[in-house]
């Protein structure tokens, strides 16, 4: 069915633009939603070569849930980008779409791997040919250059290991082949285990394979900046959920779980200490995003059904947060052209919109109560807790701390201080079609923060469609776990209450001592008078104290992608060596190919 | 929840004056400690009428005027997810609805919010008073999450009145029955309480390159108000977690005191840390002796 809906979008998109780019999506998104709310089998085959192959495509509770999430970004960031994007990008976009949807509805390996590749190429082409940087072509080879060649050495291990366990197991059938993975012990299923795993992560971005998001998530155009982050870096994380799940539960993989587990605090680590680093504003995001996901998969190997519900959690609302967040920042690029921290500032009182909406994706990518992001990071680190993984819990309380660094900067370098190169009195509000989509996002995360329960009826139902115990719900407004719970309800309505009666404390004092505003410039600045031209905007340096601190400071330092770019440039050496056997004769080199072939297969043959 | 309400009020009210008592001992102390006779002992109390009756203070716009009410705001939350007493209905506040990691979490909204209003007065020096206080605390709270992690995963719950309520006799008070985790926690302690040497964001002769450089008047009235609170929710907060508890509330200043004492002798006789001095360190003593315990605990299970 959803392949079919992705053919659909495919054949329609070179008469439709904006409009019907939306409404296909919301068709997407509603037939989704009918999902959940009659779940008819619409399992689907088709028979590509009678007898040989079988595409086989049915959507699983976990398939829904991601497909949602990209179907509700892809339908917001439509939204967003009303009118800007040429009718290639359409195209490309809705192709990306599609190859997602099949991607999310693959039952067997033929129809995973095309899915995932549609999904590559396309998103590839999209940000390097409708780059946003100023140069495109000059910028973003660098970038592209690593994006095409991470992906394609994850598409090799992947396919290597897919046609490895489509020998053990003579089957095409995903399930077939999970079922071989974990029911082998040892040697044999660690090694294709691993692979595997390494191409997933560098979807995700973990660490070590992260070099290519900071690029691709600068470079690329500002709303599809947002829908990368919010929906493709989940992928990773679905084909994770479906080959490996079922690990973290196999009682003789405690080691894996436990390197997935510190490779996750570690990639968070660096991830946010570079994060504070950066002096532009996607840049920033970009790395936190890394951050972000590297706590899914750590809470994902804990295995427990509260780090389960803590890993979902964390997803949809980094889904949330980061739509709302890229809107915003898109927005401002658009009106002030700028990009990078010392050159905005000031700016809260002609944009506070999007000082509000910053405000509220800040506090709950900081996992700050009373907003959604703090229960997401309850439940991992409650589990963490009862799992009894402490030096785990250490490793990821050290970024998350440090995050509040990166999200002040965020906040400060764009609206707080002084104004820079953007004449405030020029600035005006972001436009609507940003303003629609964040204020629906701020308001789902404010939902959320109060009823964080609301989360545990669909996690329940993909929990007991995995075979774990499902949560404890006791009321839309907690959350439960063994050893404790916490009431969102409970903590907004508290904080609210406080902070309205001390307003009105202040209110009442305000009559009898009035509040004098003073001009910008009239502040405590050591005992001179700083003028217009004095640097009062701290945008470019905030945060970069940080690397005096030696753990910082030994991270900040170095780079892997300049590692990478080494080892590159040596392999190119190396290789052009190699180009020297080639004779410059096609027929010649194709039998020296045929003959070594052939000497391989008889070494083979010899061996067997 | 009018009783609750009441509590509320009552909390509030107690440890304003127990703060106001204590930092005018502090106060006194260390005149003692450089040899002057010192203030009175309601000297802050005074102080801070005086800040509440100036006849205008300066401001920056809204959200300037917004940053001390989300700091008095997240002070007054956090304290009311404390459990004050055990055994007792009184002075529990919202305590049953929340715990441990939520409280941690809690303590660190107000700073931010104000941070905002710094923020927004456009003083650099500020800004950079909240970037070392931000940094501290990447210090602070990485030990202080392994001591009480150690804890929770101890006593199989992370609740903070039923880690209180485990602690039933004075040998199975936290800081016996767990010394490594008490010994981590108190470098945090001193830490979170503004004491030298970690004392860089706060002290006396850095103010104007600290967060409060630009708040006057009413504002910097709350600001003050609400920081001996919050010295109070610390103090109170490992009175719970480590020195078993209070059944009534002269115990509880008793234990509490006894603590303040600690921090102020430590205070007293340490220089201050850079700020990157005092991270490196927290990552380094503390963070060792809490790793040292989770292995201790893990061999020996």
């Amino acid at each position: 069915m959803v392949s079919a809906l992705a053919v659909f979008f495919l054949g329609t998109h070179k008469i439709i633009r904006e409009l019907l780019s939306i409404v296909s999506l919301a068709l997407l998104t509603g037939l989704l939603l009918m999902r959940i709310v009659s779940p008819v089998s619409d399992d689907f085959t088709w028979q590509y070569m009678p007898g040989f192959f079988t595409l086989s495509f049915s959507l699983s509770s976990f398939g829904l849930l991601f497909a949602l999430i990209a179907a509700i970004s892809g339908l917001l960031k439509s939204f967003a980008s009303w009118g800007i994007n040429s009718k290639g990008y359409h195209a490309l976009f809705h192709l990306m779409m599609g190859g997602l949807m099949i991607l999310l509805s693959a039952g067997d390996y033929i129809s995973f791997f095309l899915g995932w590749e549609i999904m590559t190429w396309s998103s590839f082409m999209l940000f390097n040919n409708f780059s946003s940087a100023d140069d495109p072509i000059e910028k973003s080879q660098d970038t592209g250059f690593l994006f095409i060649t991470l992906s394609l050495i994850s598409a090799l291990l992947m396919l290597g290991v897919l046609f490895f366990l489509y020998n053990r197991t003579g089957s095409m059938n995903i399930a077939d082949g999970v079922a071989w993975l974990h029911g082998v012990k040892g040697l044999p299923s660690w090694i294709p285990g691993l692979l595997l795993m390494s191409a997933f992560f560098l979807k995700s971005g973990l660490l070590p394979f992260h070099v290519w998001v900071p690029g691709t998530y600068r470079e690329a155009p500002h709303t599809f900046t947002a829908f990368l982050s919010a929906a493709l870096s989940k992928v990773g994380i679905y084909a994770f959920i479906l080959f490996f799940l079922p690990f973290s539960l196999n009682e003789g993989s405690g080691q894996i779980s436990y390197l997935i587990a510190w490779i996750g605090a570690i990639t968070a680590t660096v991830a946010t200490f570079k994060a504070i680093e950066q002096n532009d504003m996607k840049g920033l995001l970009a790395y936190s995003s890394i951050g972000q996901m590297a706590y899914v998969f750590t809470a994902m190997a804990v295995g427990s059904s509260l780090a389960m519900g803590g890993a979902l959690f964390q997803m949809v609302n980094h889904s949330l947060i980061k739509l709302l967040l890229f809107f915003i920042v898109a927005g401002i690029i658009e009106r002030t052209g700028k990009t990078r921290f010392d050159q905005l500032g000031g700016l809260i009182y002609k944009m506070p919109f999007s000082f509000i909406g910053v405000l509220v994706g800040i506090i709950a990518l900081a996992g700050m109560p009373p907003l959604s992001g703090f229960y997401g990071k309850w439940m991992i680190y409650t589990s963490l807790i009862e799992k009894g993984w402490l030096l785990v819990l250490t490793g990821i309380v050290l970024p998350s701390t440090a995050a509040f660094i990166y999200c002040y900067k965020l906040i400060y370098g764009i609206f707080l201080g002084h104004p820079t190169e953007v004449n405030p009195e020029e600035a005006k509000e972001i436009s609507p079609r940003y303003r629609v989509p964040s204020g629906l996002l701020m308001a789902s995360i404010v939902l959320l923060g109060l009823f964080p329960g609301l989360i545990l009826k669909p996690v329940n139902v993909l929990l007991s469609d995995l075979g774990m115990e499902t949560l404890a719900l006791t009321s839309q407004g907690s959350l439960n776990a063994a050893s404790g719970s916490v009431s969102g309800f409970m903590v907004m309505n508290v904080f609210g209450g406080v902070f309205a009666v001390i307003l009105i404390l202040l209110s009442l004092f305000g009559k009898k001592a009035p509040t004098r505003n003073l001009h910008r410039l009239d502040i405590a600045y050591a005992g001179e008078l700083p003028t217009e031209q004095t640097p009062l905007h701290y945008g470019r340096g905030l945060g970069h104290e940080v690397k005096r601190v030696a753990i910082a400071g030994a991270i900040v330092k170095r780079s892997l992608t300049e590692k990478y770019m080494k080892i590159g440039n040596q392999l190119g050496g190396i290789l052009e060596h190699v180009r020297g056997f080639y004779p410059g004769n096609g027929q010649v080199s194709l039998i020296m190919t045929m003959v070594g072939a052939a000497a391989v297969a008889l070494l083979i043959g010899l061996k067997g | 929840m009018l009783f609750t309400i009441f509590n509320s009020l009552l909390a509030v009210l107690l440890t304003y004056s127990m703060g106001m008592l204590y930092y005018g001992f502090y106060r006194i102390g260390n005149a003692r400690i450089h040899r002057r006779v010192g203030p009175p002992l309601w000297q802050n109390v005074i102080d801070n009428i005086k800040l509440f009756a100036k006849r205008e203070a300066p401001g920056h716009g809204i959200m300037f005027h917004l940053g001390p009410v989300i700091m008095t705001a997240g002070t007054i939350t956090s304290m009311l997810f404390v459990p004050f007493l055990k055994d007792s209905a009184w002075l529990q506040g919202f305590s049953s609805y929340g715990n441990l990691i939520l409280l941690i979490y809690l303590m660190v909204v107000g700073p931010l919010g104000n941070a905002l209003a710094v923020g927004v007065s456009g003083v650099p020096f500020g800004v950079m008073g909240v970037t070392r206080g931000l940094t501290r605390l990447i210090g602070l709270e990485v030990p202080f999450f392994l001591s009480v992690a150690l804890l929770m995963s101890g006593s199989g719950t992370i609740s903070i009145s039923e880690i209180m309520m485990a602690q039933d006799s004075f040998s199975n008070w936290n800081m016996m029955a767990h010394p490594a985790a008490f010994i981590v926690s108190l470098f945090s302690f001193v830490g979170m309480m503004g004491a030298s040497p970690f004392d860089v964001v706060g002290a006396p002769v850095e103010v104007y390159s600290g967060p409060q450089a630009e708040f006057g008047g009413k504002y910097l009235g709350f600001l003050a108000a609400q920081r001996v609170m919050f010295s109070m929710v610390k103090l109170i907060l490992w009175v719970d977690l480590f020195l078993g508890g209070a059944t009534n509330v002269f115990i509880l200043m008793a234990k509490s005191f006894a603590l303040f004492f600690f921090y102020f002798i430590v205070g007293a006789a340490f220089p201050r840390f850079k700020t990157e001095q005092a991270v490196d360190f927290m990552l380094k003593l503390p963070l060792i002796i809490g790793i040292g315990a989770v292995l201790v605990r893990f061999w020996s299970l």
